[in-house]
């Protein structure tokens, strides 16, 4: 890609044809490569907002930690788009009979970290009960994503039997580590169903994991 | 996203209203989504790191009397003043007789080395499993966005010597080696050298997650 040098005006200038000839196919330039950028690295899906990269996904499956525990994941929505459902995947060990709450949550991330529940699914005690499937479940309500906005999501299982695992990975660095801006994981412990709010306070560190989910229309 | 197309003009020809108004929202635009990649890969809002965060999921084991580098490019200006690495599962048995990080500058596109800062010998570094080491540099450093640079790491031992948080690298040599270069190590070193030429390297590596403040 040619670079361009970008110029200085001042009043009174005048703006030459080859000049603006010029910022103009920079603009073109630019829009190309941010294109090929993001195909390159497949950070976004066509349609569809995924959590994190297909790449991460081929773990063999990693923890939803403890009973009340929700494991959130957090990443910005590449693109403006209604969604309606969410897919993920259970990991090798599946849910022993049987969880009371089985529930998926999206949160909006204010700029200071707090949540807000914007979009969940309706508590079904059947997913994640075999090893290895796939889950495709609707959201109780369809909901408008922002491209450009952080998002946080996971799934809260509330169970006195076997805990599942969710397909992502287990990453070897500190839970603080993970925790600096922009923050990519935390964990909500205590929680009998989703929480309609969390302040940014109440997110943990300890023993978080990546997990990928995605929200499609 | 709009599709934006440049026009081409010609001494003597006016700029419309709608011609430059959609030029500056295509710059504009493409400004936007520089910043949505940015946050899609997670980049550090104050820090540089070798990669993303979410690549870390294994790890790497040092050899003593290797030098381990890992190349990346600073994605802003940023002058750093410490280093900060992660052991694993495996800590350093006491006591090495050297513990150093190092950041070095290529100088030649087929991965050439020169030092730019380095940490002082410290043998109590690393001494415990799944913990993150942060260790000064002798001086601060100024980086320069899109410019190619190397952390490197050495341990020399005579007894155990640490694995580190990483990234997978089972893909082989060859890909280790294509240009830009990605990971190479240098044995038979008793400390981090001054520079070294890609010649004197070989492939095998460390992913090394390293962060840069």
């Amino acid at each position: 890609m040619p670079e361009y040098v970008p110029l200085t005006w001042v009043a009174d200038d005048t703006l030459t044809a080859p000049q603006i000839t010029t910022l103009s196919a920079d603009a073109e330039d630019e829009e190309l490569t941010n294109s090929v950028q993001s195909a390159r690295m497949d950070l976004g899906l066509a349609t569809g907002v995924n959590s994190c990269v297909r790449h991460l996904s081929g773990g063999n499956g990693t923890a939803v930690a403890a009973s009340q525990t929700l494991m959130l994941t957090y990443f910005t929505a590449d693109k403006d788009v209604t969604v309606n459902n969410v897919y993920t995947r259970g990991g090798t060990t599946a849910a022993g009979a049987t969880p009371t709450i089985v529930r998926f949550g999206l949160y909006s991330v204010a700029a200071n970290g707090d949540l807000t529940l914007v979009a969940s699914t309706a508590n079904d005690t059947t997913i994640f009960n075999s090893a290895s499937q796939s889950v495709n479940k609707a959201l109780s309500a369809s909901y408008n994503m922002v491209m450009g906005q952080r998002y946080a999501g996971g799934w809260l299982v509330v169970s006195a039997a076997a805990m599942p695992t969710i397909i992502g990975i287990d990453y070897q660095l500190s839970g603080t580590e993970m925790a600096l801006a922009p923050r990519l994981t935390g964990v909500v412990t205590g929680q009998s169903n989703l929480p309609s709010s969390v302040a940014a306070a109440s997110v943990g560190s300890t023993a978080s994991r990546i997990h990928y989910f995605r929200l499609y229309t | 996203m709009a599709d934006y197309t440049p026009v081409i003009w010609n001494p003597g020809d006016t700029v419309t209203t709608s011609q430059y108004n959609a030029l500056v929202a295509a710059l504009a635009e493409e400004e936007a989504i520089n910043v949505i990649q940015d946050s899609m890969i997670d980049r550090l809002t104050s820090s540089i790191t070798t990669m993303p965060r979410w690549l870390v999921f294994t790890s790497g084991t040092a050899t003593s009397g290797t030098v381990f580098y890992y190349w990346f490019t600073a994605d802003r200006d940023l002058t750093v003043s410490q280093i900060t690495v992660r052991t694993n599962t495996t800590a350093a048995a006491a006591t090495p007789t050297l513990c150093r990080l190092g950041l070095y500058l290529e100088t030649s596109t087929s991965g050439d080395l020169s030092q730019i800062a380095a940490t002082p010998n410290d043998t109590t570094l690393f001494a415990a499993a799944s913990t993150m080491y942060t260790k000064a540099f002798s001086s601060s450093v100024a980086l320069t966005a899109g410019t190619r640079y190397a952390v490197a790491l050495l341990v020399v031992s005579g007894v155990a010597v640490p694995n580190f948080s990483a990234s997978g690298s089972t893909i082989g040599s060859a890909e280790h080696a294509s240009t830009p270069r990605w990971m190479a190590s240098q044995t038979g070193q008793t400390d981090l050298p001054s520079s070294v030429a890609i010649a004197s390297m070989v492939n095998p590596g460390i992913p090394l997650y390293a962060r840069l403040d």
